[in-house]
């Protein structure tokens, strides 16, 4: 990279972290914040235009503010993030580490399943065990920490292969170090970085794939705010109410372009640093 | 010969991949709390005609005897009948999936035309305006959910200037809105694959060579680089076009458009289970024998594979 690009990649990184910081500020303070109560109906004001008195972006089809409810939906939409990505890495670093220092056939039959889960689309595969185990975000969560822990695995295992080469872990073996040792000390703390790049992009998919769970339906169940469901209501006011289907997918569209950005430039700078 | 050995493996894996998504079908769905001949007989009905059901569901027989006949009629697309409109699952979902593989396709075709051109452009003037203009449109396509996209073009073109209709698929103007939503995000994806892939290849000597002894820039890169870095982009796009069909299941949604994602939607609506498993078990089959083309067809082209 040239410097002049490196500078604006770092200029970039800071507005990605300032505009996920405020977004996790204003999730956390949503009751502080948002001018009225997301649940609150008021059908006089029901597809009030945005700019009206007391309804800035509007009211939806049960006069409820959408400014509100996006700001509640921010919960909903980072909640999800944290929960399947959490969910995601647990599982993927038990599995990465397994395959990883077992080798043999419990690698190559852990590999198999990884990868015939991550050869099927997501959505569909979300649909589906949404399908059998019920609406909601719980099971939406679940289901996304599920699917996307192959892509944990896939590094952990690879990493853990090429770091068990390492002179100071090999001879820390000789010495009797006790596996959980190693794994703590020498091999965690090196795949750190990857891991991290992958928690931010995976952030990021599971933030739209709960929207269009939600927006399918089979997602967060009403009144609940959720960005995706606001969409889904949207969707039946589009002549009446256009402005209605705007601002929830702003909402999402610039969350999730912050995540990915923010992986792709930590990628960029762990990489140099590396 | 080490385009058989490879065939073989492509297909023991093909195999394989379908007999691990029956089997997981098959368990998720026992493991459904409720049994289904009770919510077929209804309220009313006597413990006999319960048992009736039980018996032509086969849901009396022991799991081993269910697995195995489970898995001999998934092999003949035989997913039975769907609880509610009482035709053949299998028939139901043909009727559907040419619209949501012409959906897919046509996306699939778009997605290829813009990908790679603004790939192939970002790559060759790297670190220019041009190419911070293909990774920008790279990451707001990525960045826009599709159905959001979809709603924001119907709302434009549909509702604002009335060019275009607004729900249906009746006409070949129908088409045009969701196939670019579906494409968008695709594209935006590819562009990154064709970028890398090509600044890649145009890093290696033979590039530098070629343009030493002074063949025109364009030259080099559209009869050399450009075949090599589009081989890596086939095997991705056997994935890609994996994640168009599931895209296709929610765009149908914003458009109305009557393909396989509504058909399923409503399964799951009505939890009508034999259709949920025959789509289910379609789309993964579907899917492994595309991805498996994918991976022949990037053997028969590489002559690295090709001939071995």
């Amino acid at each position: 990279m040239k410097p002049r690009i490196a500078t604006a990649a770092r200029v970039v990184l800071w507005c990605t972290l300032l505009y996920i910081g405020t977004l996790a500020l204003v999730a956390i303070a949503a009751p502080l914040i948002a001018p009225a109560d997301p649940l609150v109906q008021n059908i006089p004001a029901r597809f009030s235009s945005p700019g009206t008195a007391g309804y800035p972006l509007g009211a939806d089809d049960f006069g409820r503010d959408v400014l509100s409810r996006i700001i509640f939906g921010a919960r909903a939409a980072l909640l999800v993030g944290l929960v399947s990505v959490g969910i995601a890495l647990l599982l993927g670093l038990v599995t990465g580490l397994a395959a990883g220092l077992l080798e043999g056939p419990v690698d190559s039959a852990l590999m198999l399943l990884m990868d015939a889960v991550l050869s099927f689309p997501t959505v569909l595969l979300a649909i589906t065990v949404v399908s059998v185990f019920g609406y909601g975000l719980p099971q939406v969560m679940a289901a996304i920490g599920v699917i996307f822990s192959p892509l944990f695995a896939r590094i952990v295992r690879a990493e853990t292969l090429t770091l068990k080469q390492e002179p100071y872990v090999m001879s820390a073996h000789a010495l009797g170090t006790p596996l959980r040792r190693i794994v703590s000390v020498h091999l965690l703390p090196n795949m750190l970085p990857k891991i991290v790049v992958q928690c931010t992009v995976t952030f990021a998919l599971a933030i739209v794939i709960e929207a269009s769970l939600s927006f399918l339906g089979l997602g967060a169940q009403p009144p609940q705010p959720s960005w995706g469901l606001m969409l889904r209501s949207a969707r039946n006011y589009l002549l009446d109410a256009p402005w209605l289907a705007f601002y929830p997918g702003l909402a999402i569209g610039l969350t999730v372009f912050s995540f990915n950005l923010l992986g792709d430039l930590l990628n960029e700078l762990l990489q140099i640093r590396r | 010969m080490a385009i058989i050995e490879l065939l073989l493996r492509r297909t023991a894996r093909l195999l394989l991949t379908v007999l691990l998504i029956t089997t997981i079908v098959f368990v998720t769905v026992r493991v459904i709390p409720g049994d289904p001949a009770l919510t077929i007989a209804g309220m009313e009905a006597t413990e006999q005609q319960v048992s009736a059901i039980r018996a032509r569901l086969g849901t009396d027989q022991p799991l081993g005897v269910q697995y195995v006949s489970w898995l001999r009629a998934s092999l003949r697309f035989d997913f039975g009948t769907s609880y509610f409109s009482n035709e053949r699952v299998i028939d139901l979902i043909l009727q559907r999936f040419p619209l949501t593989a012409m959906l897919a396709l046509l996306s699939f075709a778009l997605a290829l035309t813009l990908a790679i051109p603004i790939g192939v452009v970002a790559a060759v003037k790297r670190w220019t305006l041009w190419d911070g203009l293909g990774l920008l449109f790279a990451q707001v396509g990525m960045a826009i959910p599709g159905f959001w996209l979809a709603i924001m073009l119907l709302l434009l073109f549909s509702v604002q200037l009335g060019w275009l209709p607004l729900f249906g698929a009746d006409t070949p103007l129908h088409w045009v809105l969701p196939v670019i939503a579906l494409a968008t995000e695709r594209a935006a994806v590819l562009v990154r694959f064709v970028r890398s892939s090509m600044t890649e290849e145009l890093d290696k000597e033979y590039v530098l060579a070629a343009e030493a002894k002074g063949f025109p820039v364009w030259r080099v890169v559209l009869r050399h680089a450009l075949r090599n870095a589009l081989l890596p982009v086939i095997t991705v796009a056997g994935i890609q076009f994996g994640y168009l069909l599931g895209g296709a299941v929610i765009i149908e949604q914003v458009f109305s458009l009557p393909g396989l994602g509504r058909l399923f939607l409503s399964a799951i609506h009505g939890r009508d289970f034999p259709l949920i498993q025959g789509g289910v078990v379609f789309i993964a089959v579907v899917f492994s024998v595309i991805n498996f083309l994918a991976d022949v067809l990037y053997a028969v082209i590489n002559p690295r594979i090709r001939v071995g």
